[in-house]
């Protein structure tokens, strides 16, 4: 293969370029591969698996080999734009795609068939995964990632009547026959200007002009008309209900814009691209489709190479090779394994100087880069044909994607040896050589016919001109040979470029048993590199149709999904920062940073501090300085992300009884009462304090984590289980900061502040309170064993609060505190935690909650189950303490707990940890009928041995609650 | 991702909904409790479902929906 271009480069034009280190001229614009091809390189690439050298083989998104490194990403350099100072390299390859280090892989490619992988490292006794895995993910990645972030791709929504996808000569056409003046059509297409296979074939005439002028004026008037023309933007998904995803791109070729586009009715014009020819050795550098030739010698003014020798069995074929020798290049031979092509096509061959050999088959290519194509005759003689290039056409693949991609279904058609959509699905209508259409006046005449469809079931008038009518492109691409060759003395005929799987590989692994074509995918991995099998998933299905002897329609296909071509997650990633889900923030979350704290993102994506460490300090420090703080002095923590709620109206407490397990209609206004929730199978769903601040009103608190579940389901028993109570419920979470205040000197801490409470002030009393003037709610509630305050003030208010505390807690050595110490604190009272040990599993008895559950009650959620559970208690899992033996040794959370050694395992470790106030580890465990085993031992089963510990009961630290309460 | 048809909302992304799906109801005594709680037919065709419009108006609704086309049907 040895490039170079048919028409000269201008210096206004002319671009300096940096591929592999080499520095070219480019023409600015054009596709990089164009570039690569015009300055004579042939091996740009280098495979897969095997790292064979590789040259361009397609055009546009249909390149299986040429992936380069840029600094805006990973890209085909059919895509990549020259434009000055890009700078691009080989993917797959080190140093560069001529001189690979791996390249000695080839050498060894007998040894690695189908499955090799799995075979070697995975197989019966095989351990040897874990190890290699790391060095085969880098010996076959496909490229690396630009080290700094990528560019923000604005995302926009648009909604249209019709939406055609493609415009070429279907996409046009259809276009055209729908009103475009009473209707919103957009319009979008892959390439630099419309017109599709058109722009390739200047013999065509369309309408009496030609084919290319036709689809630029067809555009125009479309635009004038107010249809929105998209050029450069590739649609890359649809889904149910009309909504097309598409990626515009920058004339640079960089990801420029991502459209959600919502249509009532679409047209899906994407039309075929071509197969290559199964052989040895179709792989070379030089080896391409006689389409891409004809592609980049028209549009792009680039020769391919000096001789080419067209390998192709389908009509189409033959007018596409007459063209390419039109534009300049030279075609020396066509070659088709058919007995008898088309004699008129034929004269047509050899009247533009093309030699044609009917009959012949390609057995392999001499060279790499190629040098000349061996062939065998049906008279069994072979020959070889001397070419830089070998231009192949195997039929076409008309691109179904977008039409499976939400569910379509589709056929076989025997003729094309392809699947074509099997009618319009959910408002989408196939037209054109996507939906099997072969010459152009059938692509035009299917085009109109789709938009006319299209364009009645969105409600939009029909435009009443006759179709456009074609000269010339009568030549079908219906392909006539058996092409499926064989792997020659291991000389791999590959039918899928960019997963490096030969026709072989497909063979042996339809010999071992995967006759699925989905098993048969993942096993070989056909389809399943970059380009999904564009390729080479036809010929993959012909080889399975061929090994099971049955028909290609039986075998059927694959799985289309989205994305159709290879998207940056970039594009699709929102852009504010490193999150898909911003996090969020308390009004006291900067105070945290500022103060030094480490900060976690936890329950409900919150950021909360963990620890404030200081100088020095480890984690352990920390979290033991903060817990002591609480339990001898002070400590103060935010507890702001807390679920919070008003329930309000005359029935509110006829509600509350019915959603909790615990009465709250008898609760006095101004007092609180712990409550559970249950799910309807009566397992513990959430718990939280619920307090009554008047007759009709309620201010309910839930877990962090399960803030916004509870608020559904506060709305679920309102409006569909119990929709005749007269109550309302709003969400308060973020309108209210909380500010816990806790420890011994709490009380004085808060008389300090100024903040003056009720005389008597009962625990879990709620009161009405004046802090710094602002109204505020103070309860006696907290979560760590201590005399406790929980203020809810206004959420804006909540950093001068906590100023003020902090400034007025000095005297009493106040700390604050993180989610660390709270977890300690909170085992050490014994605790449950949501999540920890209420893991959806466990009902409200076997965590010692049945305080909790007020079962008189006539009717509440979980009720029934709870019931049902009562009448078999034996076998639940049941939350204890565990005292290890070792007091210095910290059993691991989640460790298993047995009875004795070689017992099966009863239970698990749900929390553990150090405990200052006490001076030696505790833990918490739940353990099949755990409370019957308290005062007894049980073996803990760790990565390395065992430990052993006691059952105690699950309350290590003022057990009486005395300290809370006094 | 159909648009989801809110009575209050008009049509709206699926995004901005939760889909409990066959939720069983609430039980009431002992009879048929299994089955509320874990008895889904799972049907292929038109199925009745609970979809809350969280972020939107808030309203629970009960559709119909197609669950082999995914289509809301009345």
């Amino acid at each position: 293969m040895s490039g170079y271009r048919l028409l000269p480069l201008v210096p206004d034009d002319t671009v300096e370029i940096d591929f592999d280190g080499m520095r070219l001229s480019a023409r600015r614009g054009e596709p990089l591969a164009a570039s690569l091809i015009a300055n004579g390189l042939s091996t740009v690439a280098r495979s897969f698996k095997y790292h064979r050298p590789r040259g361009i083989v397609g055009f546009g998104s249909w390149e299986p080999n040429a992936v380069v490194e840029t600094p805006d990403g990973i890209e085909l350099a059919t895509n990549v734009r020259a434009f000055d100072g890009l700078n691009a390299r080989a993917a797959n390859c080190w140093p560069s795609a001529r001189f690979d280090a791996k390249s000695f892989l080839g050498t060894f490619s007998a040894l690695m068939p189908a499955g090799f992988y799995y075979k070697t490292f995975r197989g019966p006794g095989g351990r040897l995964w874990p190890l290699f895995e790391p060095m085969i993910r880098k010996a076959a990645g496909i490229g690396r990632l630009p080290d700094r972030p990528a560019a923000e791709t604005p995302k926009r929504n648009a909604h249209c009547d019709v939406l055609v996808i493609g415009a070429g000569a279907a996409g046009l056409a259809a276009a055209r026959a729908v009103a475009s003046n009473a209707s919103r059509i957009i319009l979008l297409d892959e390439g630099e200007a419309p017109g599709g296979r058109l722009l390739d074939r200047p013999d065509l005439r369309i309408d009496g002009v030609d084919g290319r002028e036709w689809a630029r004026l067809c555009a125009k008037s479309l635009a004038a008309n107010g249809v929105r023309v998209l050029a450069r933007t590739t649609a890359i998904g649809r889904y149910d209900g009309g909504l097309v995803v598409a990626l515009e791109r920058s004339p640079e070729g960089r990801p420029a814009r991502l459209w959600k586009i919502r249509a009532k009715s679409i047209v899906l014009a994407t039309g075929a691209i071509e197969r290559p020819l199964v052989f040895p050795d179709n792989d070379r550098p030089g080896a391409m489709l006689l389409t891409a030739a004809l592609a980049f010698a028209v549009r792009h003014g680039v020769a391919v190479g000096r001789e080419v020798v067209a390998v192709a069995d389908n009509d189409a074929a033959y007018d596409d090779a007459v063209a390419l020798a039109m534009a300049g290049v030279a075609v020396r031979h066509i070659v088709d394994p058919r007995v008898v092509p088309d004699p008129e096509l034929v004269a047509k061959a050899r009247a533009a100087g093309i030699e044609c050999h009917a009959e012949f088959t390609p057995t392999g290519i001499v060279g790499s880069p190629v040098r000349g194509v061996r062939l065998v005759g049906g008279d069994s003689r072979s020959r070889t044909l001397d070419c830089d290039v070998v231009a192949m056409s195997g039929g076409t693949t008309p691109l179904v994607h977008l039409h499976s991609h939400s569910g379509g279904r589709l056929r076989h058609v025997g003729k094309l040896r392809a699947f074509v959509p099997d009618g319009p699905h959910d408002g989408a209508w196939s037209a054109g050589a996507c939906n099997g259409a072969a010459s152009l006046d059938e692509v035009l005449r299917d085009g109109s016919a789709a938009g006319r469809e299209a364009a009645r079931a969105a409600g939009c008038r029909v435009d009443s001109t006759a179709p456009p009518r074609a000269e010339g492109g009568d030549a079908r691409a219906e392909p006539g040979s058996e092409p499926l060759a064989a792997d020659v003395a291991h000389r791999k005929a590959f039918v899928d470029f960019a997963a490096d799987v030969t026709i072989d590989d497909l063979r042996l692994a339809a010999r071992e048993g995967y006759e699925s074509v989905e098993l048969l995918k993942r096993y070989t991995t056909t389809g399943m590199a970059i380009d999904q099998g564009r390729m080479g998933n036809l010929a993959a299905i012909e080889a399975l149709a061929q090994a099971k002897r049955v028909a290609p329609g039986l075998v059927g296909t694959t799985t289309y999904r989205p994305p159709f071509v290879p998207v940056p997650f970039s594009t699709i990633a929102d852009t504010n920062g490193t999150l898909l889900r911003p996090s969020r923030a308390t009004t006291l979350t900067a105070w945290h940073e500022a103060a030094g704290a480490v900060m976690y993102e936890a329950g409900a994506h919150w950021r909360r501090p963990g620890y404030y460490p200081q100088a020095g300090d480890t984690m352990e420090a920390a979290v033991r300085r903060e817990c002591r703080a609480v339990r001898q002095m002070a400590g103060m923590y935010d507890s702001s992300p807390l679920g919070k709620f008003e329930v309000v109206g005359p029935d509110a407490a006829t509600f509350l009884d019915f959603v909790y397990a615990t009465r709250l209609s008898d609760l006095a206004p101004g007092r609180g009462r712990y409550a559970l929730q249950l799910h309807e199978d009566g397992r513990l769903f959430d718990d939280g304090i619920v307090f009554r601040t008047a007759m009709d009103r309620y201010f309910v608190t839930t877990t962090t984590g399960n803030a916004d579940a509870c608020h559904q389901r506060f709305e679920y028993c309102r409006q569909i289980l119990r929709p005749e109570l007269r109550v309302g419920v709003l969400n308060v979470t973020e309108q209210w900061a909380d500010i816990v205040v806790c420890g011994p000197r709490a009380r004085a801490v808060l008389a300090d502040t100024g903040l003056s409470l009720p005389e008597r002030f009962p625990f879990l009393g709620l009161a009405a309170c004046s802090f710094a003037g602002l109204p505020v709610q103070v309860a006696r509630a907290g979560f760590t064993g201590e005399l406790s305050f929980e203020i809810f003030l206004p959420a804006s208010a909540a950093p001068q609060a906590w100023r003020d505390l902090l400034e007025a807690g000095r005297r009493h050595a106040i700390a604050p505190v993180g989610s660390e110490a709270n977890h300690v604190l909170r085992i050490e009272k014994g605790f449950i935690s949501v999540g920890h040990e209420a893991d959806g599993i466990c009902g409200p008895d076997d965590l010692g909650l049945s305080f909790a559950v007020h079962a008189d009650k006539p009717d509440f959620v979980g009720r029934q189950a709870l019931l049902r559970d009562r009448a078999s208690p034996s076998g639940r899992p049941q939350l204890v303490g565990l005292m290890a033996r070792d007091p210095q040794f910290v059993l691991p959370e989640g460790s298993a707990v047995l009875r004795a050694q070689g017992d099966r395992t009863r239970g698990f470790v749900t929390a553990s940890c150090w405990s200052d106030a006490l001076g030696r580890s505790l833990a918490m465990a739940l353990i099949e009928d755990g409370r019957s085993l308290t005062g007894s031992d049980v073996t803990l089963a760790l990565a390395d041995g065992t430990a052993g510990a006691q059952v105690v009961p699950p309350s290590f630290y003022d057990p009486k609650g005395e300290r809370q309460r006094g | 991702m159909r648009l989801v048809p809110c009575p209050d909302c008009g049509p709206r992304e699926p995004g901005e909904f939760v889909c409990l799906g066959d939720s069983g109801g609430h039980p009431v005594g002992e009879d048929g409790l299994a089955e509320a709680l874990y008895g889904r037919a799972n049907a292929k065709g038109p199925v009745e479902e609970l979809w809350w419009h969280k972020f939107g108006c808030r309203r629970w609704l009960k559709l119909r929906r197609n669950s082999a086309t995914n289509e809301f049907v009345p």
